[in-house]
């Protein structure tokens, strides 16, 4: 009699989370259907229900044997750690939609259609072969599109979803482009295929038997991710989408859209690209380079709170961006070290990053005011909304005690053990000028306001625990970053 | 023994506790900062009882393990990827252990000064603790990564006290400073993590086996050792001539030597007066640090390569300070460009590298120390009363003011060096090193002496002497309060100058050990 724990155990440990927020995915869509009631709100509550259970059967699978799954399905260092990762912000989105449904009405269609985002991020994190990495993508996107779109009574909410979907499209269909390319090269989607024939012997690799096509499709699968990374000149879209969309939902582009989308761009550097013996990837630097200093220095006179966290993302995905330039033939041994600051900082960016944007929605919402004058005398309104605000905003400056400053420090250090000294330099000079708008805030928060509406800002519950949340992130990683790095090291 | 942790670790606490407890009162926030610093002072107290002068190297090490950044390093393990260990370590030598005492007396000085009336005391109180911790782990931090980080906590913990209670301009002054000193971190990062990277490449290529050190160590005292062990030719001189210039520079900043110097004196100029005494008394003593101990400790033979370039800008800022000080209308802007000027002797004094002239640069930080945080307080009593530290719209205070006056004669006697001073003991030695090895250069630099006498006995003359402005006529000299930091910081200033030998012990430990390794 066969062993069906055996055959089920694989399965159930590389694609568990995935099978489990399906589940809840078609669960909470089909009730969204039956019931007619006005409040949906406990439709949150379910699919929060969905993704702790998600994350639960992540946490109980955490250090299992990796292995592949159908040759498709992989549960590695990258998989678990990204998917742990993008649970946890799927987690923190829903808290702050749950919030911003009570105070905003939004079509109650977006707690499915997140669910199917994550979903889609999930597989395009865990699976090694690039149609499923593609479907996984798409997912995601098409979710994306009409989740930028959710306000339909506002312009500026349809203007920057249809501007997403143009641009997110002309991505997809780039980037499709350079995957087949490669498939047309080695005749095989299959990435542990392609990496094993390319390592065969000395002269397999893709670039040295087709150097001008393996460039060609470098060029198009990296300016497609750029186009969902927004990475500078593909950033376009970014600021209009983040001011149009329901803050939650920019929260959760510039988070786990982008967390998602790095662990793809991932697995195509480590398993395509990175035995080519080619030094392609200074294009890759080109990218980084151009989007920390433009996303900088465009930042800086935006007064509009959204569109500032938008040209803040576009810099810090300049910075998540340096490891990947290192991938190249001679540091592809180091792959660990720098999986582990790309995985680092992301978490430090999300925690960051989510907890900003959902200050700008409270603040915002009790002033009526997106500018970032609203944040005047915030400290008179709300000590604790200051104090978290200034937590995040060092965060994201990489000021110690904060997670940001760790993982600035690590990505800095592979550059000067990769001899790449001049990016690491170059991330932190460009941080420098971060911090003019960065403090510039905290400069607004703590100023004294003379305005005689100086009323008492009190979040909800839900929006508190959010934040601490956020806050005890953004501190313990800063704190004893070890409570992560040991969990990388033990999987590596 | 944990005494040295503790000492960091005390004003942390006692911030934490003064941000996270609810409804404390203003008279309780002051009181807990005041015990954090105090506690800090009578660690360091118990660790300068505790010092064995026969002993080199770091005592009272306390090394906790902090985190490890996996595979940063393969040099000298070929078998696989080596760590980097990043430790939470500290401990005291003849150099960190005055720096601790000044910093944890001033720290405890600027509280006692700080006005009653100061508003948001949860703030201000948590952030003079976090700056006084920030800078204690700076002087006694034995890991490159802790160093750096408490030195940025110093930089945004000081841009709150600027900007939220400093006075007019503020906002443009706090954000110089943030600009300024980033760049300065900038510049020692990438100084310090390519010496760090530097000794271990030299140290695997060189397979020395009597070396302590293995692989890459961000450990103090361990890339002490490999630095003093690798050949230049394992670790070529170009890149250590590169990595000294990023040094050099991350110093200038700190310093805020000429051409880097703009954001002290408008720092100052907005500061209110526990801030400015913690900001001209220790902060800008970090830059010093940090040339003495990563530059003469690590690469000395930069330092004796860039001698006369060090030695030129030592020169240039004595001289610079001082004539930009003569110039100054303003109090607080004078003394800042007369602590540019102090801060120049000391350049020349490193650059010198003979132990005359390195023990006169410790001394001077030390001296100018206490001098800076003297100046800047009674400056600010003065201010506090007149309502204003402009020197023309000052005069004939000495007869309104007898005791504040006297005080304010002193510590301008102990700043132009006056012998039985603490800045004179300091300016002597460092010309005697400074002779010693630039003659020409050193002489020019004497010049700043004089010109001090000048532009100090001048703005003296002005503040205390001549006609009384009756407007001035009815003001409450010294309170007790007051009586605190002015004569504590003035019998110190008269302490050194008259037995220097309490503190030279220690500083001749450390030139002992810093010579040893430079000569």
């Amino acid at each position: 009699m066969p062993n069906l724990d055996a055959l089920h155990q694989p399965y159930w440990s590389a694609m568990g989370p995935m099978i489990t927020l399906t589940v809840a995915a078609f669960v909470v869509m089909i009730l969204e259907f039956v019931f007619k009631s006005e409040d949906k709100r406990w439709l949150h509550g379910l699919s929060m229900l969905g993704v702790v259970a998600a994350l639960v059967v992540a946490i109980w699978h955490f250090y299992a044997k990796p292995q592949a799954v159908l040759a498709t399905v992989q549960n590695d260092i990258i998989a678990t750690m990204f998917t742990l990762l993008i649970l946890i912000t799927a987690l923190l989105v829903f808290l702050f939609t749950y919030d911003y449904a009570a105070q905003v009405k939004v079509a109650s269609e977006h707690t499915y259609l997140i669910l199917f985002a994550v979903v889609g991020a999930l597989a395009m994190v865990s699976s090694v072969d690039m149609v499923t990495l593609y479907v996984g993508l798409e997912l995601l996107s098409v979710s994306s599109y009409i989740l930028a779109a959710l306000r339909t009574k506002s312009t500026r909410s349809v203007e920057g979803g249809i501007k997403y979907l143009l641009m997110g499209s002309i991505g997809s269909a780039v980037l499709l482009y350079g995957l087949s390319f490669i498939y047309g090269l080695s005749g095989t989607t299959n990435l542990g295929e392609l990496f094993s024939k390319q390592t065969l012997t000395s002269g397999a690799s893709l670039f040295a038997q087709y150097p001008a096509v393996t460039v060609l499709a470098f060029v198009l699968i990296l300016g497609g991710l750029g186009f969902k990374l927004s990475l500078v000149p593909f950033h376009m879209w970014t600021p209009d989408t983040y001011d149009g969309a329901p803050t939650p939902i920019s929260a959760f582009l510039s988070t786990l859209s982008k967390t998602a989308v790095f662990g793809m761009l991932l697995r195509m550097m480590l398993y395509v690209f990175s035995v080519s013996g080619s030094n392609m990837f200074y294009l890759a630097s080109l990218l980084a380079v151009a989007s920390m200093l433009v996303g900088n220095l465009i930042a800086l006179p935006q007064r509009n709170m959204k569109r500032l966290l938008a040209f803040s993302s576009v810099a810090q995905a300049g910075y998540v961006l340096i490891p990947f330039t290192m991938f190249n033939e001679n540091n592809v041994v180091d792959w660990t070290s720098l999986v582990n600051s790309i995985t680092f900082y992301l978490f430090a960016y999300t925690f960051t990053t989510v907890g900003a944007f959902a200050i700008v929605h409270v603040v915002s919402h009790a002033r009526n005011s997106g500018d970032s004058d609203a944040l005047l005398g915030l400290y008179q309104r709300s000590p604790w909304l200051a104090g978290a605000l200034t937590i995040f905003l060092l965060g994201l400056a990489g000021m110690p005690l904060t997670a940001g400053f760790v993982g600035k420090f690590y990505i800095f250090a592979d550059t000067i053990h990769l001899h790449q000294a001049w990016l690491g330099v170059l991330l932190f000079l460009t941080s420098v000028v971060s911090f003019f708008y960065y403090f510039g805030w905290i400069r607004k928060i703590y100023q004294k306001s003379e305005a005689k509406d100086s009323v008492l800002i009190r979040p909800s519950g839900i929006m508190n625990t959010l934040l601490g949340l956020c806050v005890l992130g953004t501190l313990i990683l800063g704190v004893v970053p070890a409570t992560l790095l040991h969990a990388l090291a033990k999987l590596a | 023994m944990g005494l040295v942790f503790w000492l960091v670790v005390a004003p942390l606490i006692a911030g934490l506790v003064i941000l996270l407890v609810p409804r404390l009162g203003a008279a309780v926030h002051r009181g807990l900062a005041f015990l954090g610093s105090a506690a800090a002072l009578v660690l360091t107290a118990v660790a300068w009882d505790q010092f064995q002068y026969n002993i080199t190297g770091f005592q009272h090490v306390t090394a906790l393990y902090w985190f490890t950044l996996p595979s940063l390093w393969h040099g000298a393990n070929p078998n696989g990827p080596g760590n980097l260990i990043i430790g939470l370590s500290f401990g005291v030598d003849g150099l960190s252990l005055p720096l601790l005492a000044l910093t944890s007396l001033i720290s405890l000085l600027a509280i006692v000064a700080a006005k009653r009336s100061v508003e948001r005391t949860r703030e201000y109180y948590f952030w003079i603790s976090l700056v006084t911790a920030g800078l204690l782990g700076v002087f006694c931090a034995l890991d490159l990564f802790t160093f750096i980080a408490a030195l940025e906590i110093t930089l945004f913990a000081m841009f709150f006290l600027i900007y939220i209670f400093g006075e007019e301009r503020r906002q443009s002054a706090a954000f110089k400073f943030l600009l300024y000193r980033g760049l300065a971190t900038v510049a020692l990062l990438v100084a310090l993590v390519g010496i760090a990277y530097g000794a271990a490449g030299a140290y695997g290529s060189q397979q020395a086996a009597t070396l302590s050190g293995t692989g890459l160590s961000f450990d103090i005292p361990t890339l002490t050792n490999v630095m003093h062990t690798v050949s230049t030719q394992a670790f070529s001189s170009h890149a250590r001539s590169w990595l000294f210039l990023f040094l050099l520079l991350a110093v200038f900043i700190e310093e805020a030597f000429v051409p880097f110097h703009t954001w002290l004196p408008t720092a100052h100029e907005s500061a209110d007066t526990p801030t400015s005494m913690m900001l001209g008394g220790v902060l800008t003593k970090t830059g010093a640090y940090i040339l003495l101990r990563f530059g003469v400790g690590l690469l000395p033979g930069e330092v004796r390569q860039y001698g006369v370039l060090i030695a030129v800008f030592g020169a240039i800022n004595i001289l610079y300070g001082a004539f930009a000080a003569w110039a100054q209308t303003d109090w607080r802007r004078l003394i800042a460009f007369g602590s540019i000027s102090h801060m120049g002797l000391v350049l020349l004094g490193i650059a010198a590298l003979n132990a005359v002239g390195l023990q006169g640069a410790m001394f001077m930080m030390v001296s100018s120390g206490l001098l800076t945080a003297l100046l800047f307080f009674l400056v600010g009593a003065i201010k506090d009363r007149t309502e204003t530290s402009r020197i023309p719209a000052l005069g004939g205070l000495s007869r309104s003011l007898p005791m504040l006056s006297g005080f304010l004669l002193v510590a301008a006697l102990g700043s132009l060096g006056l012998p039985l001073t603490s800045g004179f003991i300091s300016e002597v030695q460092a010309f005697i090193g400074g002779f010693d090895t630039y003659p020409v250069i050193s002489f020019v630099g004497v010049l700043g002496v004089i010109l001090s006498a000048v532009y100090l006995l001048y703005a003296m003359q002005k503040t205390t002497f001549g006609p009384l402005d009756p407007r001035y006529g009815e003001l409450v000299d010294a309170t007790p309060r007051e009586y605190v930091p002015a004569l504590v910081l003035t019998a110190l200033v008269l302490f050194i100058g008259i037995d220097p030998k309490v503190i030279g012990e220690l500083f001749g430990l450390s030139v002992n050990a810093l010579m040893r390794i430079g000569g």
